[in-house]
């Protein structure tokens, strides 16, 4: 476990560490990134209830960010 | 996680508007087991430019036939007993939050409910994210809080408490004038009570025993996701992978690959496929020679298994205000697919579901 938590945190180290190096967007050079088909965002009811879904249905995890509840049973 | 400004429509009435969300969603296996009806509606209100509050409630109904436990079938191999199809439960849930939004930061705070006859839950989360380099890069954090009362048909108002903390991190980069990626971790620490109540194990020694896990479950998870466009076929693919580890010894690993099109008339197509994968639990066996001692279970959801999913959607921008989306996913779910450990046969399903989703921006 703990070295699995190592390996996830030196990975994120490692990103956060080569993006240091990533050139820097100009706000007038995001006409490709503000296309809707560039969206990280989904709507947020179908984000919640395909996650939901999958709480549900398997033991895995992932991350996806923090907040809700209920049972998610059967 | 969001980069900020960069994924709003043109049409946007403003920067900080009001925003009505109001969904179906509909889910259902194959083998007539569970169907699942959900109404959900949300808004956030803005106060201002810097300030917004918000509404969040839904409804589900959950009724069909749920598998209860392994029992050995011809020559021992092992076949599911499902409850049969009395299962019908209710649940109402909402929350509320508010978001306020200072220089390159942004803090949101929720607070939120569920209640169904067997299960109840209050939850509270703390979010924040922060821009850094004229929102090249966004940094994202979250914590959480779950107290969970867990009780069954036989002992309704007998409720068993279950607590879960998360934590999570995360940070959105821009790579050039056309792709980004996300890398997000998250730990999750739950406590108490976290058995089913309706699961069963088979003991060939001793009959039908309760299902029965560990009081402490610990889950760390990493997700990726990579977002290029590509002008050769004038679409975006979304790459999304996560890992996860969990000291009830399930190691779950997922990959995502979705293509997004945008067409004239603001319609919006994407169409992808979805692989997942996961061992046993360390205390899963589909059938026990003997009892196996406190930790023991035959749940499905535990069991060494892969699945194979392909999803759809399309949307479109109605008005300048309006817009409505169509999802679709169907995931087929097989032993042979699973990472390690043991899984049968008789836990393959098929589930599907499929959601339209009405915003309004104002």
């Amino acid at each position: 476990m703990i070295a699995s938590r190592r390996v996830l945190l030196a990975a994120l180290a490692a990103v956060v560490a080569a993006c240091g190096g990533c050139a820097v967007v100009q706000p007038w050079e995001r006409g490709t990134l503000a296309k809707p088909s560039m969206a990280t965002v989904q709507p947020p009811h179908e984000t919640a209830q395909k996650l939901r879904t999958y709480n549900a249905k398997e033991g895995g995890a992932a991350a996806t960010g923090v907040g809700g509840g209920g049972c998610g049973c059967n | 996680m969001a980069l900020p400004g960069i994924h709003a429509r043109a049409e946007s009435p403003a920067t900080n508007p009001w925003q009505l969300d109001a969904s179906h969603f509909e889910y259902s296996e194959s083998g007539k087991r569970m169907n699942v009806r959900v109404n959900q509606a949300s808004a956030i209100v803005p106060i201002g430019d810097a300030f917004q509050l918000k509404a969040n409630a839904l409804q589900d109904i959950v009724s069909g036939a749920s598998p209860q436990f392994n029992s050995p079938g011809p020559g021992g191999k092992p076949q599911q007993v499902l409850t049969g199809a009395s299962v019908r439960d209710r649940r109402n849930a909402g929350d509320i939050g508010a978001t306020a939004m200072f220089g390159e930061s942004e803090l949101t705070v929720r607070q939120g409910w569920s209640k169904e006859n067997d299960y109840r839950s209050t939850w509270t989360s703390l979010e924040m994210r922060h821009d850094l380099e004229r929102k090249n890069t966004t940094l994202a954090a979250g914590i959480a809080f779950s107290d969970d009362g867990v009780s069954n048909h036989d002992t309704p108002d007998e409720f068993r408490t279950r607590i879960k903390r998360d934590l999570f991190v995360g940070v959105t980069q821009l790579l050039d004038e056309r792709s980004l990626v996300e890398l997000s971790l998250q730990y999750s620490y739950s406590t108490g009570f976290l058995s089913d109540p309706y699961k069963l194990v088979f003991v060939q020694s001793g009959g039908l025993l309760a299902d029965s896990r560990p009081d402490r479950r610990r889950q760390t998870a990493a997700t990726a996701r990579y977002v290029t466009f590509l002008p050769a076929i004038d679409s975006a693919l979304h790459v999304t992978g996560s890992l996860s580890t969990s000291n009830w010894g399930i190691r779950s690993g997922s990959v995502e690959a979705q293509l997004k099109k945008d067409l004239p008339g603001e319609w919006l197509v994407n169409a992808g496929a979805r692989y997942y994968t996961q061992s046993s639990a360390d205390f899963y066996a589909p059938l026990f020679q003997d009892d196996p001692g406190p930790t023991r279970s035959s749940d499905y959801r535990l069991a060494g298994f892969g699945s194979v999913a392909w999803l759809a959607g399309v949307s479109k921008q109605l008005t300048p205000n309006l817009s409505l989306q169509l999802a679709a996913e169907r995931s087929y779910r097989r032993v042979g697919l699973r990472w390690g450990g043991s899984g049968i046969e008789a836990d393959n399903y098929i589930w599907s579901l499929y959601l339209v989703t009405l915003q309004a921006r104002f």
